[in-house]
């Protein structure tokens, strides 16, 4: 090899070019590999002798650089002080962009014009490609990186790794330099064929060398060795710059030169075509932590889990230089595909029958392919109806059921089990009420006294029953008794014998009676009371004379109030011949209603009675003298429990009361025996038929019911 | 044009009758309650007509209208046209309508209750077959215990039921619910009344 060893000697440009610029030059590989094609080829053209100083092909001393030699007044055998850049060969046999070089080295350029290494670069490689321009060069690297690229080319995370991305970004490294040219391939072939390797389309076809170089780059050992052909052509370049350059000092044949030992390829490099086992145990090394700090789940996960399948052994590929093996296909990653240019794909992949059809009409008819139909994307029709739903699988679609059917189950009621019934109810119902009407008939068509009242012989009755009649017996003919008959008629049976010992004997004792009620149907109440009750004892007690019918007293508790603030007006009664009730001899002293001897109400409302006392009882009572006109009441015996608590106060609201047949029972027992006593019997027979029946059917009711219990607890 | 009048006028003379018949009481305006009270009586009376016409309009117009119980309503409106007719002649005092009460009316009413009491003994009887708790039959047990203290049973009276038992029950455990139940009265009825008083309800349509 020629070159000169003096570096003090050598022009800037070429110094960039030499091992000072290790840092951006290309890896120090094989000539057939890592070297750009244009610089590791044997440089038959005018390119390369830029870089080498020779010029293997020419000859002669060029004119330009005899021309040289006389200017700088040395013999044209001598030896130049300075490396003299490689002869260009004649103008119209070199390529336009040696020509600027050939114009600097000859001086005619000024200073300033002259560029740096890298833009000098850059210039050769803006040339070199626009001459290359629209040549196939492009449609070759593009074929190759068409090819698929094998996944044993992925890296760990799925980038370039191994060789290719060491080879290709020393390309990279490497700058315009190693970009391709396409007339190189031609002096490229020549220069293997002079070599005796061959040509490197024998291997791929088509592909471009430097690609070719990144696929098949051997392992590192390969590196430091210099190829034969590399070494031939180096020797051959010597001699043609030694024969050029007599005075030049050479290198030593057959070593490599320095600026290309000092870009050796580096460790990282060697090491990116490892084998599968190293590649296994690199990634476990990167993986390597300390378990102690991890959770459980994360520490079963070993490295090998969490890393891709690493590349399987392969064998290395050839190199597309080596004349024995087969030009491998380039692999083309998936992310390199998708930014393939778009040109590509072109209406060239449109169906041949779509571009062959012909328009029929329109300002297209005639032509074919010029506005393609695309059946698949023009859809004629309705359009398919997107859903709005939520898009749920087979599992969530379970679960989604499965928390209906709970909460369903949640709100639904339970139906009760109707425990069954023994005996149809109607029939039960009917026998009960023949059973009690005759119980109660029975005794009263028989008429006899089978059971003796409630009030033994020289006993005393209650205290309520005893305080009315105490107030009866307390009565004279010229008193007069305010009664009110405040009962339905459905009850009047009742209240009627309970107030009957009552009535009796206040009219044993004389007193005068005036009726009314606050009830619609008291009016008819009240003769139906007189005569169903009292004519038959007191034949002789008329109305008109004795006693008196008020009639009905509206407005309710207003009505009650009013008739306690002023009675004429509350009850203003005409008697048949014009003049009014209350100028009848017992009435006409009658002014307020403390001036009755007494009031007795007869009731089966609690609430009616409560209106009484709480209306009218505060007007009994004389402010002057506090005394009171008795209050006295028989009420049904339903009523009894709420008015009780009037005749417990203190003092009493209620100055005595009756409840009940029970009560006028026990009121006829210190008279004379009168209703009561007459139904008295009647009224035990029902009592004894409606216990009976109470108790007989709470305790088959019990015991069925704990005997449906439980049968429905051994089921279950 | 319709005014909505009815709501303030009846407030207005629920109010002023309330507040009325209040100072009455306070200031001892005897004569200004009295002669409110009788409007009231009067008014109530006229207001049970009224009621007695409405019921009358209502099935008189469910016999033209056909309804399916119109033979009911037929019969109600023929009883209560002859049963006013014959009273406002005849007068109440009158033997015919003393009938009408005496053999209609009275028999009627005696016999629903009369059928009320055979349906409570067969409810009562029925009641542990289908609820078991300790409410029913607590129920139970005090209706039974109560009606054999009521009176003799088959002639026999039960001396410590009935002169014991059955008082301490119908006097001091029922008598201690129906206090409560007054003084639950008292307390809502004088709420009531304040609250008509001041117009915070206006149960007149106001």
């Amino acid at each position: 090899m020629g070159s000169a060893t003096n570096d003090n000697d050598l022009p800037d440009w070429l110094k960039e070019l030499g091992p000072s610029g290790a840092g951006e030059a290309p890896a120090p590989q094989p000539a057939d590999e890592g070297q750009p094609d244009w610089l590791s080829a044997e440089p038959p053209a005018a390119a390369d002798s830029g870089v080498f100083g020779v010029e293997p092909e020419e000859e002669a001393v060029p004119d330009w650089l005899a021309d040289i030699r006389q200017a700088e007044g040395r013999a044209p055998d001598e030896a130049p002080p300075v490396l003299v850049p490689p002869s260009p060969e004649p103008s119209e046999e070199s390529p336009g962009w040696l020509e600027p070089i050939r114009t600097r080295e000859s001086g005619s350029l000024p200073a300033e014009d002259l560029e740096a290494p890298g833009d000098f670069m850059d210039r050769i490689q803006g040339m070199k490609g626009g001459e290359a321009g629209e040549e196939d060069a492009s449609a070759d690297w593009l074929s190759g990186l068409g090819q698929p690229q094998p996944p044993a080319e992925s890296g760990l995370f799925g980038e370039e790794s191994g060789s290719l991305a060491a080879d290709w970004l020393s390309g990279l490294q490497g700058g315009p330099a190693r970009e391709p040219a396409a007339e190189s391939l031609d002096w490229l072939q020549d220069v293997g064929k002079s070599i005796g390797l061959g040509a490197p389309d024998e291997a791929q076809p088509g592909a471009p060398a430097w690609l070719g170089d990144a696929e098949d780059q051997p392992p590192a050992e390969a590196a430091p060795p210099v190829p034969d052909w590399a070494a031939q052509a180096a020797e051959q370049a010597g001699q043609a710059v030694a024969e050029e350059f007599p005075g030049l000092p050479g290198e030593p044949a057959g070593t490599v030169p320095s600026w290309l030992a000092d870009i050796a390829p580096t460790e990282g490099e060697s090491e990116s075509a490892t084998s599968a086992a190293d590649y296994k145990e690199a990634a476990s090394e990167v993986f390597k932590i300390d378990t102690g700090e991890l959770p459980d789940w994360l520490a079963q996960i070993s490295p090998e889990d969490a890393l891709p399948a690493p590349p399987e052994e392969e064998a290395p590929r050839p190199s597309p230089f080596d004349v024995a093996g087969e030009l491998a296909p380039a692999d083309l990653p998936d992310w390199l595909q998708a930014m393939r240019p778009v040109a590509t794909v072109g209406p060239t992949e449109l169906p041949e029958e779509d571009r062959s059809e012909a328009e029929r009409v329109g300002p297209l008819a005639g032509l074919a392919g010029v506005l393609p139909a695309e059946p698949e994307i023009v859809q004629f029709g309705r359009p398919p109806s997107m859903a709005a739903g939520l898009q749920l699988n087979e599992t969530q679609r379970g679960y989604a059921l499965r928390l209906g059917e709970m909460v369903a189950a949640e709100t639904a009621q339970q139906a009760r089990p109707r425990p069954p019934l023994a005996l149809p109810q109607r029939f039960v119902r009917a026998a009960l009420a023949l059973i009690l009407i005759l119980a109660v008939a029975v005794p009263q068509l028989l008429r006899g006294k089978y059971t003796s009242l409630p009030q033994a012989a020289g006993t005393r009755p209650p205290a309520e029953i005893q305080a009315v009649l105490d107030v009866a017996a307390g009565l004279t003919p010229e008193d007069t008794v305010l009664v009110a008959l405040d009962y339905q008629p459905g009850l009047a049976g009742e209240v009627e014998t309970a107030a009957a010992g009552v009535i009796d004997h206040m009219i044993i004792r004389g007193a005068r009676l005036a009726l009314f009620s606050t009830l619609p149907t008291g009016l008819g109440q009240a003769e139906h009371f007189m005569a169903t009750t009292q004519r038959a004892e007191h034949p002789d007690y008329l109305r008109g004379r004795d006693y008196y019918n008020l009639g009905y007293l509206s407005g309710g508790a207003a009505g009650l109030l009013q008739l306690a603030t002023d009675p004429r007006a509350a009850l203003p009664v005409a008697l048949p011949d014009g003049s009014s009730v209350w100028s009848q001899p017992a009435l006409a002293a009658i002014f307020r209603l403390r001036d009755f001897a007494a009031l007795l109400v007869l009731t089966d409302d609690p609430d009616s009675a409560r209106a009484w006392v709480e209306q009218v009882q505060p007007s009994l009572v004389d402010p002057i003298s506090g005394q009171t006109t008795p209050l006295l009441v028989v009420a049904s015996a339903q009523a009894e429990p709420l008015l009780y608590p009037y005749w417990q106060n203190e003092p009493a609201q209620i100055n005595g009361l009756v409840a009940g047949l029970r009560g006028g029972a026990f009121y006829e027992a210190n008279i004379r025996e009168l209703r009561a006593r007459r139904y008295w019997d009647a009224y035990s027979a029902g009592l004894t038929v409606a216990v009976a029946t109470l108790l007989v059917g709470a305790a088959l009711g019990l015991s069925r019911n704990l005997l449906v219990r439980r049968r429905a607890g051994g089921a279950a | 044009m319709k005014f909505p009048v009815r709501a303030p006028v009846s407030t207005l003379v629920a109010l002023g009758g309330g507040w009325l018949i209040l100072l009455a009481y306070i200031f001892g305006l005897e004569g200004l309650r009295a002669t409110i009270l009788g409007w009231v009586v009067l008014v109530s009376a006229a207001g049970l007509l009224l009621g007695v016409l409405n019921l009358a309009a209502v099935h008189f117009g469910k016999l033209r209208g056909g309804a399916r119980n119109a033979l009911y309503s037929f019969l109600l409106i023929v009883s209560m046209f002859v049963t006013f007719v014959v009273t406002a002649w005849l007068g109440p005092e009158h033997a015919a309508p003393q009938w009408v009460f005496d053999y209609l009316l009275l028999p009627v009413e005696a016999s629903l209750v009369a059928v009320m009491a055979v349906t409570l003994t067969f409810a009562a009887a029925r009641l542990l077959s289908r609820r078991v708790d300790l409410f029913a039959i607590l129920f139970v047990a005090f209706a039974i215990l109560t009606l054999m203290g009521s009176g003799p049973l088959l002639g026999i009276n039960l001396p410590i039921v009935s002169d014991l038992l059955r008082p301490w029950l119908a006097q001091v455990l029922a008598g201690a619910g129906a206090r409560g139940i007054l003084i639950g009265v008292s307390l809502g009825t004088i709420t009531t009344g304040l609250r008509v008083l001041l117009a915070a309800d206006q149960p007149y349509g106001g």
